[in-house]
């Protein structure tokens, strides 16, 4: 090794052993700290119970895959709720919003995978924000957080089995 | 009715079919309040903040009622001198078509409307049945009120282009045994019954050109009675002269606002539709796009309007939505 190569390898002990503190990287690396599922309604929790049935008979992996996706949902329909002039604002808009993202979260060749699910799945939103075409309220949307959260139990592994 | 009506041969010889009436026009204003609305097209243009809407803009209407009615316009032409009634039921089916597009929920109802499941001979028969607003006159024989016309659209409502087997009747297509139905002896409860169901809920006198314009603008449908007649040939940008004198009934499809429009013409321009299918002829391109008018209309300088007596109708309670089936997860998980 060169003049050159060995001041750089020097300076960068020095820095190392400076700047130890604001350079530390912990090992081994910290476990994602668990994010407790938001709390479902008993109402939606009874609506949902078609769904945690199939539930019981997929694998593991999906289950928390789904599970994740509707805590996700449930965030992100939260966070469109706050807005001035919310973006899934009927249920024409939530119907397209939840299709697409299912589309565009599962595997067309996984689509069927567990018969009955995505029935069971509408069901639990029929249930709890009803049929008729129409502009979302306030209500509809607690509602609708409270679907999405009672989904996201009944998929999650090791939830009241 | 002879054998073969040829509408512009008749209107120009004549035949009254806008029947002027003060006391009709009176009892509607005087109905329009009772139900809620409000008589003058100005104070609802400011009540609900659409006043200058249209300023500027160029306006269409028909885009959008063939997007959510395909080939409905022009309709099938008259086959008597019932135009106040096929103008008003035209002037419902812009109304219906913009607000099933617009996709808001019906305000008594709650519900969000589609467009109701019409074959497509309905449709393109026109999709509202003249004959069910055009039955209530009270006489056999042509021409009617245009007050009087709403007035049983908003009170009595209307019926659709297809079968009613509950009422004995088929008014899939406009026909000459069909306008034959009621008259003189108005139809009874059980039709009432039906029509009731589906009927704008308010209408409002509009005054003046920039009223038409912004109701234009805000989506509603207008139609119109006066004594003008207009030539049968369009010039280059699909504008026709106004010219000799029909008792006629019409409807408006679109206003031009713009300052091209201005300059060239002097002042804007109102899109009539007549209901006399394809009755005349010459270039259909508006001017600066690549539109062309509906077969059937023509625009003519904005100052005809301000000859004409006109009429909103919206809010029409049509047809509700069907429940939804799916929440989007059924196929795809």
């Amino acid at each position: 090794m060169n003049a050159t190569g060995r001041a750089i390898v020097a300076v960068a002990l020095i820095l190392f052993a400076w700047k130890d503190a604001a350079l530390r990287m912990p090992w081994p690396p910290q476990v994602e700290p668990k994010v407790p599922l938001a709390v479902a309604s008993e109402e939606a929790t009874q609506a949902a119970k078609p769904v945690r049935a199939l539930a019981a008979k997929m694998l593991p992996t999906d289950r928390e895959y789904l599970s994740k996706f509707y805590d996700c949902m449930r965030h992100v329909l939260a966070r469109d709720a706050r807005r001035t002039d919310p973006v899934v604002s009927t249920t024409d808009k939530l119907i397209a919003f939840h299709t697409s993202s299912l589309q565009l979260a599962i595997d067309q060749s996984a689509v069927g995978k567990t018969p009955g699910l995505g029935e069971a799945v509408d069901l639990v939103f029929m249930e709890t924000i009803g049929a008729d075409p129409r502009l979302l309220t306030g209500d509809d949307r607690e509602k609708l957080a409270d679907a999405c959260a009672a989904l996201a139990s009944a998929f999650k592994v090791g939830e009241n089995e | 009715m002879s054998d073969r009506f040829n509408p512009l041969e008749a209107y120009s010889r004549g035949l009254v079919g806008a029947v002027d009436d003060p006391r009709a026009d009176e009892m509607f204003g005087d109905s329009i309040l009772r139900s809620g609305g409000h008589p003058e097209g100005g104070v609802i243009a400011h009540q609900w903040e659409f006043a200058g809407a249209g300023a500027g803009k160029l306006s269409l209407l028909f885009p959008t009622v063939l997007e959510v009615f395909p080939d409905s316009l022009p309709g099938p032409g008259q086959l008597t001198g019932d135009c106040v009634s096929v103008a008003t039921v035209r002037a419902i089916l812009i109304s219906m078509a913009l607000e099933i597009a617009d996709g808001k929920p019906d305000e008594v109802t709650g519900k969000i409307e589609e467009a109701p499941p019409l074959s497509t001979m309905g449709v393109m028969q026109g999709v509202v049945a003249t004959e069910s607003l055009w039955a209530w006159r009270g006489y056999d024989g042509d021409g009617w009120n245009g007050s009087a016309a709403s007035q049983v659209a908003t009170q009595k409502g209307f019926l659709f282009r297809k079968e009613y087997p509950e009422l004995g009747i088929d008014l899939t297509k406009y026909t000459r045994d069909t306008l034959r139905i009621g008259g003189r002896r108005v139809p009874g409860e059980k039709w009432l019954g039906v029509s009731k169901e589906h009927r704008p809920r308010t209408a409002t006198f509009l005054r003046g050109r920039e009223q038409v314009r912004d109701f234009i603008a805000a989506g509603y449908g207008i139609m119109n009675t006066s004594s003008m007649g207009f030539s049968s040939s369009r010039n280059e940008d699909g504008v026709s002269r106004q010219q000799g004198r029909w008792a006629h009934a019409q409807h408006y499809l679109g206003y031009d606002d713009r300052p091209e429009t201005h300059r060239k013409y002097g002042q804007a321009l109102v899109l009539w539709n007549n209901q006399w299918g394809v009755w005349n002829s010459g270039p259909r391109r508006i001017m600066g796009t690549n539109i062309d008018i509906p077969p059937g209309s023509y625009w003519a300088l904005a100052s005809t309007i301000d000859r004409c007596t006109n009429i909103a109708l919206s809010s029409v309670a049509g047809w509700p939505k069907r429940a939804h089936t799916t929440y989007g997860a059924a196929g795809n998980l």
